[in-house]
């Protein structure tokens, strides 16, 4: 733990067990012994951290490596945050204990765009420069990860280089190349990124020049030296079978969001929906076998006593061996009281034989994403559910006794117009009817529709890409147009703040103009921008304003197909000219199938990977 | 669509008591969080622990009285029941169970006793506590100060309640109490009520006794001391087992 916390400041904030580390099975090693020291830090509360399965998974990966030490750091709330700030005491790994200013490398893990300001946050608290071009020798390896370096620009002048993809095997080499250089005296820092802009998945983005035209548009990225890569294509992990697979967790003492065991069953997805940035940077598609998930899943279970087992991919249902998967799993999980739980299931593929085997189904809530509120619509966005579908879904839960149901869907999306708002309204209204023509109801209780709308953002990797957010107005005034639209009173509307959405859309497709914008926000504190208690609309736009940055460049502009996007860079796989094919298709209302049935050639074979569904 | 769950013989099951100590950090996880640390490490030691019944089966801990967040225990007590194959079989090797218990416990959880008890938890009446205070060379005068500040009554001190906070006359609640000085240290050593009925956190006491402004005036986020429960008794002061 932190040492300069000392008893009477943990006792006076919220929840101290989220500083005092020193959790069951972390990993402790000796200092003397270590080539490399590595801070992996995650830019949001220890509840949240703590319940990262990359976290997790690159944890133990890291620490395999014997002269590695990795240890976990998170961002202090508000409390404590304020008592460190002012007394100037820096933010320090829950192992050791030591400030992050003393690692060789300080990894953060970027998981969506409104932690951005948290991780400066991280680097401010611990006293470490936030830019790198002001970063000496003795400063640590600032190394940013995760889906939000799929478009890194934002945030690019604050770290020294980024992971780019699945790091199970690129972050071992960088420790490698590390020690190697530091041994042979050939280590500098300088020479060290430049040696590691070499290795497969690392994007080192001082070593690019960055022109920009006249109106704001890039003009081209360089490489500064013939060595440095044209674009960074991402890393994968060939075989899930073969890939390191933690055997145990680091136990919280305090409850966390994701307090069980994660069986990760594959990477990738097979569907397509033109709007999801994971579901084309995870491609290609990878499957465990249910011989190795049914190992992992009794190792883990043995070594950390979890009775809660979760089942997590993209999309569950999908898994070509659920049936194999679940019957094995559920031969010894019944008698040892482990239950299951999936989280996301898809309405076509929702079955009773489903919901008789996951306890989670059979008891919890159930929720289910249509996503758009007309067919035009969902096939503009390639969902590929029907209401049938969905109906033919929810009778099954409420013939079984279910009584409430929850419905994501998605405003804003391309081409939306009041009809399909309407649309949500109606098919929410149908479900409500579904329940009452359902013979087997449970008539205890009324039934209870909830739909949850977010507002759709422009994503870089996506057909919809190119997209430009709805302006702000407009989509408050969709928000309130669906709210109009429901009249029964047994749907219940919840809705995303719009005005986050539009901060999000301004970073996901950002460019390193606004590395600027961060820089301010830093300075003011700014933090967990994703907590309804921090996030202000107000001090973004002052902040953007005083950047000389218009949010509509980023958020609401639809860029051109020829255009330079910033995130260009940057190879997934995924090809833009499939990205551009998909989104005319969408234009068209058409389909596409999904891999199981058609390859449409979307490109990420390319990368490799023992896969089921690409030849 | 009706579950029909096999109906297994209900096998026989025996009470086990575990004495354990909770000091260093764990003082900063909560009952709730102590709860489900037990619960995993008891799985993980395989237990053979009885799961109360019903659709979201948990094996049935009880713990004797609860534990503040930032205070340290030597004397804690949780009941389980274990279940056993058959109405013959003898109970197991009770010192085997605690020994896996603790080989998959952190060290700061550390599980010294175990046993068939035959008493019950609402029998506890009191429980002992150590407080030691950070306090430059404390003189003669100064404890006697501190003396006289918590052996007076009423000694009021804004109690936390179920309706909100209320001053609250805490000094029936403290059945002993005296001062000492080890070095830098003032070391209250206290047997404060512990039942259901009449419960003192010794937060309070410590409050009250900051509150009277004989010890030196410090930010309450630099005054630093420790809480320290060292026993559990019965009515009768009898050590609670």
């Amino acid at each position: 733990m932190n040492h300069q916390l000392t008893s009477a400041l943990l006792k006076s904030v919220t929840k101290p067990g989220r500083y005092t580390g020193g959790e069951f099975k972390s990993i402790i090693k000796d200092p003397a012994k270590m080539a490399c020291r590595f801070a992996f830090c995650f830019p949001d509360t220890y509840e949240i951290g703590m319940s990262n399965l990359g976290v997790r998974i690159l944890y133990d990966v890291l620490n395999r490596e014997e002269d590695v030490w990795c240890e976990r750091a998170y961002a202090p709330w508000g409390d404590m945050d304020a008592v460190m700030s002012e007394r100037k005491i820096p933010i320090a790994t829950a192992e050791s204990g030591t400030p992050l200013g003393e690692f060789d490398i300080v990894g953060i893990t970027l998981q969506y765009e409104l932690c951005y300001t948290t991780a400066l946050r991280m680097l401010r608290l611990s006293g470490i420069p936030l830019l790198a071009s002001e970063r000496g020798e003795d400063a640590p390896i600032i190394l940013g990860g995760g889906p939000c370096t799929y478009n890194a620009e934002p945030i690019a002048d604050f770290f020294d280089i980024f992971s780019i993809g699945e790091g199970e095997e690129a972050l071992p080499e960088l420790c490698r190349l590390y020690i190697r250089m530091k041994e042979d005296g050939t280590y500098t820092k300088s020479a060290f990124l430049r040696a590691a802009a070499s290795l497969e998945g690392f994007y080192v983005p001082s070593l690019y020049r960055v022109s920009y035209k006249d109106d704001g548009r890039i003009e081209k990225y360089e490489p500064l030296y013939p060595d440095v890569p044209a674009k960074i294509r991402k890393r994968i992990v060939a075989d899930m079978d073969k890939a390191p697979y933690p055997e145990s967790f680091v136990m919280p003492y305090i409850e966390t969001v994701h307090d069980r065991i994660v069986l990760e069953v594959y990477r990738g997805c097979i569907r397509g929906c033109r709007f999801c940035q994971a579901g084309m940077v995870y491609r290609p598609i990878r499957e465990k076998s249910p011989e190795t998930l049914d190992r992992q899943a009794k190792c883990l279970f043995g070594n950390t006593g979890y009775d809660e087992m979760s089942l997590m991919s993209l999309s569950i249902s999908d898994y070509s061996r659920l049936d194999e998967l679940t019957d094995r799993l559920l031969a010894w999980t019944d008698d040892r009281h482990v239950s299951l739980s999936l989280p996301s299931l898809r309405v076509d593929s929702f079955t009773e034989e489903l919901m008789e085997k996951i306890a989670t189904v059979r008891t919890g809530g159930l929720t289910f994403a249509p996503e758009a509120g007309t067919q035009r619509l969902r096939d503009v966005i390639n969902k590929n559910v029907t209401e049938e579908d969905l109906l033919r879904a929810v009778n099954i839960a409420f013939g079984a006794g279910k009584n409430s149901v929850k419905l994501y869907f998605m405003q804003g999306l391309p081409t939306e117009t009041e009809e399909d708002l309407a649309g949500i309204a109606s098919l929410a209204g149908n479900v409500v009817h579904a329940f009452y023509k359902n013979p087997n109801r449970n008539r205890a209780k009324g039934v209870s529709v909830t739909i949850s709308v977010s507002c759709f953002i422009p994503k870089p990797f996506t057909p919809f890409q190119w997209e430009g957010q709805v302006p702000l107005d407009e989509l408050k005034r969709r928000q309130m147009y669906l709210k109009d639209c429901i009249t029964d009173r047994k749907i219940r509307y919840t809705y995303h703040d719009a005005e986050v959405s539009q901060v999000e859309a301004v970073f996901a497709r950002g460019d390193r103009k606004l590395s600027k914008a961060l820089l301010l926000a830093a300075e003011e504190n700014m933090m967990f921008d994703a907590w309804d208690e921090y996030f202000s609309y107000e001090k973004w736009m002052s902040v953007l304003e005083r950047a000389g940055i218009d949010p509509a460049f980023y958020a609401n502009r639809e860029f051109g197909e020829d255009e330079w996007l910033p995130w260009d860079i940057i190879d997934c796989g995924v090809t833009k000219s499939y990205l551009l094919r998909e989104r005319h298709r969408a234009y068209e209302e058409k389909t596409t199938p999904s891999c199981a049935e058609h390859c449409n050639g979307c490109g990420a074979n390319c990368l490799g990977g023992k896969n089921r569904w690409c030849k | 669509m009706v579950q029909v769950k096999e109906t297994k013989p209900k096998l026989p099951t025996r009470p086990v008591r575990f004495a354990f100590s909770k000091t260093g950090v764990l003082q900063y996880i909560s009952h709730l969080d102590l709860q489900r640390t037990m619960a995993h490490a008891i799985i993980r030691a395989g237990i053979p622990v009885w799961y109360t019944e019903g659709y979201n089966p948990k094996p049935r801990l009880q713990f004797s009285t609860p534990l503040s967040i930032g205070t340290e225990s030597r004397y804690e007590l949780m009941d389980l029941r274990i279940v056993l194959p058959d109405e013959n079989a003898p109970m197991p090797d009770l010192t085997a169970m605690k020994d896996a218990l603790n080989a998959t416990l952190p060290d700061e959880l550390n599980v010294f006793d175990a046993y068939e008890p035959s008493s019950k938890f609402a029998d506890i009446e009191f429980s002992a506590y150590t407080v030691r205070i950070e306090e430059e060379e404390p003189d003669e005068a100064k404890l006697e100060a501190c003396r006289r500040v918590l052996t007076s009554s009423p000694l009021v001190v804004l109690k936390r309640t179920k309706s909100g906070e209320k001053d609250t006359d805490i000094s029936p609640m403290i059945r002993t109490l005296s001062v000492a000085r080890e070095g830098n240290e003032i070391v209250l050593s206290m047997i404060l009520t512990a039942s259901s009925a009449s419960f003192l956190n010794p937060e309070y006491v410590v409050t009250a006794l900051l509150n009277a402004g004989v010890l030196k005036e410090i930010p309450r986020q630099e005054r630093e001391y420790s809480i320290m429960r060292e026993n559990l008794f019965d009515r009768d002061m009898k050590r609670f087992i």
